[in-house]
């Protein structure tokens, strides 16, 4: 998952950014003020922004009023340092998902964020079960066939997003994008490095495959209703 | 308080001098048409005292008897009763009355009137006396004095009084008749004129804190009367509005900031607390809050003072502090920021014209001063100059600070003085400014009477002017003084 965060009080973009880095484990860029927000919105497949009210150039409003008149569906999570009844209405109805007052709890804030990222991937429940496998996005404890299974960060991270959009495939460029910060080097070799390390550590307990590659195209874990056979000729 | 209606007391006024016009009209036509017509039947009872008077005639054969002409009585013109009259002759020879009438109704003759009113058999009338009319047919031989008459003669005023009870109908009826068309159209014209009124109120009912539209209808705008109202509320409302909207933006910037930094005081507490972390990452959390304390202290000092500044111009009362030199506070300000130059290799020119004297706080002088230079050395490039002049000119004197930095786009220069305003946000942030700073400076400005005002150069850099009124009581000068403070490591 990766997170955009528009503030432009750098100390607490920094602590925003830290906390979703260690408690959401996603990619996390920053923007200082509202237009460079827009920008880096526009052009990067963010599946949240956390979205400060009172910004520089263009405030949060105004950036969450353009995203969405652009038809951006991203989740927004607004920062706001006011509480009135008629800020949040109107915050709302501009098309905000979700909204916390500063100072905000820590807490809190992570599941908040994690409720919305699941919800932009069409989950609403946080355990999300395929087959053999069982992924809980908020303890990120993984099962396969009831025993745990330990995974690196990295593995988690590429195992939850292919859990959220199961039976769908995914690239390894949605990956990288989904899973990568603007400050990294992007290499397609690192994901293989993960899928492969996945797979050994899950399909090993599970007996059957689960991850399905496609040469060249991407990756799919298995959806709970088919089976390996089908999937590989829906491909 | 007990309230009233306008337009019914409007209503009520012009309904009530119509009804008392029109009660006039028929007591003045009554009365005047009565008097002329008592006059004339004044006339004509003359006229028949006259004619009886005239049927007295002496006999054609000399007798001496006076003899009486009753075929020639002239006819009553009243139906039912008829006239009365009385002829009587002063030597006692002849007396001749209506037939039937007893003769001693006219008994009652007041004496000196010529005409009189009298009842009789349940009947009005008014009657004539003429006294010693000689009598008109003469004969010869008629032995002197010749006798004198006295005529009396009475006619019932019954007809007379109906005519006038018909004349005060008709002309009643006939001021009914157009005082109810002109009653509907003077209430119609009153609530048709006073449309614009309450049009204008219902208007201004409608102000209220969360809507400040004040739209008066074309009708209300188009009356000349009401056209000072309009403009005077137009104007309250417009400054209140803006006073209000301020207020409210100052709050909400204010929540803002001081939220913002609890945020990041609570987030850095709670990271830490969150997991167990190795000691030196808990020493930089700790070194790190700190910091965030002392800019949120620094925040609400800045904010108090604002407060503060604007409190003094809100209470407006009487300030006559003692007059202090300007030259030196700008001195002392520049002395201060010495070091700050120097770390960016800033050199600060200061030239005066002497000791100029204004009446204000020298604390609020190097405040001032202190910020003015402060952004100047912010917004400079490394090595470049800042010059702070101080002129006097007619009873008033202005210091300049004028920076060669990166100035200020138009549309941010027009809005510096504003509360929290920063016109490079992230650059502000970065040097810890809290845009309040101007803001302070304007209001302790404006409290001692100054005033000032900022010119920029986008690229080139930015002057600020500040003019206080001179000291007239103390206007002392030791000649030009021109310094040249070298801020940079070797001066130091």
């Amino acid at each position: 998952m990766r997170v955009l965060v528009v503030e432009d009080e750098e100390r607490l973009a920094q602590n925003v950014a830290a906390i979703l880095r260690d408690n959401v484990l996603c990619a996390v860029d920053i923007a200082p003020d509202g237009e460079e927000g827009l920008f880096l919105a526009g052009g990067n497949p963010y599946d949240l922004l956390v979205l400060d009210l009172m910004l520089p150039k263009l405030n949060g409003l105004q950036v969450l009023t353009r995203l969405r008149g652009d038809g951006r569906n991203i989740a927004v999570l607004v920062l706001t340092a006011r509480d009135e009844k008629e800020v949040v209405i109107k915050l709302l109805n501009a098309g905000a998902d979700d909204y916390l007052t500063k100072p905000f709890d820590l807490g809190e804030f992570v599941a908040r964020c994690k409720a919305l990222l699941r919800r932009g991937k069409g989950e609403h429940s946080p355990v999300i079960q395929t087959g053999p496998l069982v992924v809980n996005t908020v303890t990120r404890d993984v099962q396969v066939n009831r025993k745990r299974i330990a995974l690196t960060a990295m593995e988690y991270r590429v195992l939850e997003y292919l859990a959220m959009r199961r039976g769908a495939l995914v690239s390894k460029e949605e990956l990288l994008e989904h899973l990568y910060d603007y400050n990294w080097e992007k290499f397609g070799n690192v994901i293989e490095v993960y899928i492969s390390g996945l797979r050994r550590k899950i399909e090993g307990v599970a007996g059957e495959k689960l991850i399905q590659t496609v040469r060249g195209l991407g990756y799919t874990l298995r959806r709970e209703s088919e089976t390996v056979a089908s999937a590989a000729d829906g491909i | 308080m007990k309230t009233f209606s306008l337009q019914k007391r409007l209503i009520f006024a012009v309904v009530a001098s119509q009804l008392l016009l029109a009660v006039g009209l028929v007591v003045v036509g009554t009365s005047f048409s009565w008097h002329y017509g008592r006059r004339a039947f004044d006339v004509s009872l003359l006229g028949r005292a006259e004619s009886i008077a005239a049927l007295v005639y002496y006999p054609d054969d000399g007798s001496r008897g006076l003899l009486f002409n009753e075929a020639k009585i002239p006819p009553a013109d009243h139906r039912g009763h008829g006239d009365l009259f009385s002829v009587v002759s002063d030597h006692g020879d002849f007396e001749r009355h209506t037939e039937g009438v007893d003769p001693r109704f006219f008994e009652g003759i007041p004496a000196g009137e010529r005409y009189w009113d009298f009842r009789w058999s349940g009947q009005s009338y008014r009657a004539i006396v003429l006294r010693d009319v000689a009598i008109l047919d003469t004969e010869e031989g008629i032995p002197q004095p010749l006798p004198k008459l006295t005529v009396v003669y009475a006619a019932p005023t019954g007809g007379l009084d109906h005519a006038m009870r018909e004349l005060a109908a008709i002309i009643g009826a006939v001021s009914l008749a157009v005082l109810v068309p002109t009653m509907v159209l003077a209430i119609w014209s009153i609530r048709k004129a006073l449309t614009p009124l309450h049009d204008l109120a219902t208007a201004a009912g409608a102000i209220s804190v969360e809507r400040w539209e004040f739209e008066p209808s074309d009708e209300a705008r188009g009356t000349e009367e009401l056209q000072p109202l309009i403009g005077s509320i137009t104007t309250v409302l417009t400054g209140l509005e803006a006073a209000f909207t301020r207020q409210r933006e100052f709050v909400g910037d204010a929540a803002h900031e001081l939220k913002t930094s609890l945020a990041i005081l609570k987030s850095t507490l709670q990271m830490l607390i969150a997991k167990p972390q190795e000691c030196s990452d808990y020493a930089r959390g700790l070194i790190a809050m700190s910091r965030d304390c002392d800019r949120l202290e620094r925040l609400l000092n800045r904010m108090l003072q604002t407060a503060r500044a604007e409190q003094r111009i809100a209470d407006g009362h009487e300030c006559r502090p003692d007059p202090v030199d300007l030259a030196s506070s700008c001195e002392s300000a520049i002395a201060q920021l010495a070091q700050c130059a120097a770390d960016k290799k800033i050199r600060i020119n200061f030239s005066a014209t002497g000791e100029v004297m204004v009446r204000a706080e020298m604390a609020d002088l190097e405040f001032i001063w202190l910020n003015l230079l402060e952004n100047a050395i912010q917004y400079s490039p490394h090595g470049s100059v800042v010059e702070v002049t101080c002129r006097v000119h007619a009873g008033s004197t202005t210091v300049t600070v004028t920076d060669h930095g990166y100035g200020i786009e138009p549309i941010h220069l027009g809005r510096i003085f504003e509360r929290f305003y920063r016109a490079d946000s992230s650059r502000a942030r970065a040097t810890g400014g809290f845009g309040l700073g101007l803001a302070i400076s304007k209001s302790l400005i404006t409290f001692h009477g100054g005033q000032i005002c900022a010119e920029s150069w986008p690229g080139k850099g930015t002057r600020i002017s500040v003019t206080f009124p001179l000291d007239r009581d103390s206007g002392g000068s030791d000649g030009p003084r021109t310094r040249d403070l070298v801020c940079d490591r070797r001066a130091f």
